[in-house]
């Protein structure tokens, strides 16, 4: 049953449930009525109030970094302008065009990076003061972090930078602007957007808000809400205590933990991003897809292009590959061009690979752990990069049984890098590793009980099918809209009833905030 | 050799394995990594002269062979 105290704790995650169904009900209705230019104002107002009821004055970080976007994003379009009027002059040489762009170029990029560097010192000083400090024996860092900081200034960042490639035009509305950098469902747990791909819809209203829309988006919700509820956060008691070195266990009891938490986090995040889409969804907001069925991976690069896939994005398409066509790295590779087009770009793609990695593992958390955890995922695309090189030509590879072995080698692997992602500490990560070798010490059933693990199964197979069945194409919700209303209606008052008599909350529990929600 | 035999060997020299002469979505259907566009764009440079930068690299560039020769043209020009 629901747990009336625990749902009135602020800053919980149930309190932001709370928050969600008053945004869906008392918000929807004002959006559905408002004009299309207008119902920005409306996603605002809702987003402000989210963000200040969560985050209190840090939500005021998000004004600093809509005020450092909308300027810079100003500023950087003018100067794209002044390329075109070098271009159509007519009284000079092309010698002296190509100096006066080499001259503006020079100036942009410093605009740039100043934008950049305005952005990511409130990140900084929040996130990674701490770690920095450390290293010289102080302990100065803040307890705090502002809500969402970590997402919203990546794709700031983007913003300007799709400015100043000239992919993007800049936001001529403060207010819009503000909107960009602070719409609610998007603050928790992402995902990243694009400026460019999200305005149409997110600032200037050409939204089509249908009876279809909402029940999908319901649909997501409630199925977003069954993977955090019943699976992830039942998986976490499981969890806490397997992995607790003060309690000894071994063996089977400590791998079956590892694996739980691999899909502990699973169906938290997923789940969650469910809900940030079915919720924008219901406002006629279509999200970038951040999730495809990452376990069905025959390799670790497959498997990042299936998980948290908006993040991977942004750091290709910011990082990785302006660092890999750079002039040193195009100049390595071109040094080595005699050892053939592997060989030739392989440093070059380690080089580039290892440091994107390092920072990726740094964008989850300001600690060494973080780091390894990262370099630990650069390591082993280097290595499959190579392996691949030489398995990838043989008719093996092309083969059923390979892909199996493949993908419980990627599913091995994947959990490896959770247990560095879990741990606190190095030594933790090692002991929790050694302790597989050792007895278990307790029996199964007595960590957990065994209606609960009949639930736990059977949710767990329910999201199997339907990653199953998006894996071949067949989008379930649709299926489900498609249905007679009772139908519809049926399938959500029973998730809404499994929920109730399945979630794990109530006295007995404490709500467990998102994994994620704390980058 | 004509542009276009000429790619589908320095694709082939990257990624071997993929009928490239069929295939319409190398991007979007996830068969190239972005690994394989990086070393598919040191060669490209290489083999036809010319000088991909970061903007170049949009799915819709290096999905199909036709993509590939238009953006190869485009940089020519």
């Amino acid at each position: 049953m629901f747990g009336v105290p625990n749902y009135y704790h602020l800053g919980t995650f149930n309190f932001q449930l709370g928050i969600l169904g008053l945004f869906l009900t008392v918000g929807y209705l004002i959006y559905y009525f408002v004009k299309g230019p207008y119902k920005y104002l409306v996603l605002v107002v809702l987003s402000l109030i989210g963000a200040g009821l969560i985050a209190g004055l840090l939500a005021l970080m998000l004004v600093y970094a809509a005020i450092v976007c909308f300027f810079f994003g100003k500023w950087l379009a003018n100067g794209r302008g002044n390329f075109k009027v070098i271009d159509a002059r007519t009284d000079i040489e092309k010698d002296e065009k190509m100096r006066l762009k080499a001259e503006r170029k020079r100036r942009e990029n410093w605009k740039a990076a100043l934008a950049i560097t305005l952005l990511l010192l409130p990140l900084f000083f929040f996130k990674y003061l701490g770690m920095v400090t450390s290293w010289f024996g102080s302990r100065l860092s803040f307890v705090l972090l502002p809500l969402g900081i970590s997402y919203y200034t990546l794709s700031a960042i983007g913003y300007l930078i799709d400015i100043k490639r000239g992919q993007s035009a800049a936001e001529k509305n403060p207010i819009k602007m503000l909107l960009f950098v602070s719409y609610f469902p998007f603050l928790e747990e992402g995902p990243f957007t694009r400026y460019r791909e999200i305005a149409p819809t997110l600032l200037n209203g050409q939204v089509t808000l249908s009876y279809d829309n909402y029940i999908s988006g319901l649909l997501k919700i409630g199925f977003g809400l069954i993977k955090k509820l019943i699976i992830a956060d039942r998986l976490g008691i499981f969890v806490s205590a397997a992995l607790n070195l003060n309690n000894g266990y071994g063996s089977y009891i400590v791998v079956l933990g590892v694996v739980a938490f691999t899909f502990q986090l699973y169906c938290e995040f997923s789940g969650l991003i469910e809900v940030v889409s079915g919720v924008s969804e219901i406002f006629g907001l279509k999200v970038p897809l951040n999730f495809r069925q990452p376990f069905f991976s025959t390799s670790v690069s497959e498997f990042w292009q299936r998980w948290h896939i908006s993040l991977g994005a942004w750091f290709r398409d910011y990082l990785f590959y302006p660092l890999f066509m750079s002039k040193p790295m195009m100049g390595l590779t071109m040094k080595l061009k005699k050892t053939g087009p592997f060989f030739s770009s392989f440093p070059a793609l380690c080089i580039c690979t290892l440091f994107i990695w390092a920072l990726t593992g740094l964008w989850h958390g300001a600690s060494l752990e973080y780091l390894l955890y990262g370099v630990y995922y650069g390591v082993l695309m280097c290595l499959e990069a190579l392996y691949n090189h030489f398995m990838g030509k043989t008719k093996l590879s092309k083969t059923v049984p390979y892909r199996i072995v493949m993908g419980l080698v990627t599913f091995i692997l994947v959990n490896i890098g959770m247990l560095l992602f879990k741990s606190r500490t190095l030594s933790d990560a090692f002991a929790i590793f050694v302790s597989m070798g050792k007895p278990a010490n307790v029996a199964f059933f007595s960590l957990i009980e065994a209606p609960e693990f009949v639930v736990l199964v059977c949710a767990l197979l329910l999201v199997l099918t339907v990653d199953i069945l998006k894996e071949k194409n067949i989008q379930i919700t649709k299926l489900i809209i498609e249905k007679p209303f009772i139908v519809r209606d049926l399938v959500i008052v029973v998730m809404v009833v499994a929920m109730v008599l399945f979630g794990v909350y109530g006295p007995g529990y404490a709500p467990a905030d998102p994994i994620y929600g704390g980058f | 050799m004509n542009e276009k035999e000429q790619l589908i060997e320095v694709l082939n020299a990257v990624k071997p394995g993929i009928d490239y002469e069929k295939e319409q979505h190398l991007v979007t259907d996830h068969i190239l990594t972005s690994f394989d566009i990086v070393m598919l764009v040191a060669q490209i440079n290489e083999a036809f002269s010319i000088e991909l930068t970061p903007l170049d690299l949009e799915p819709e560039n290096f999905d199909n062979v036709e993509a590939l020769l238009t953006l190869i043209k485009s940089k020519e020009a």
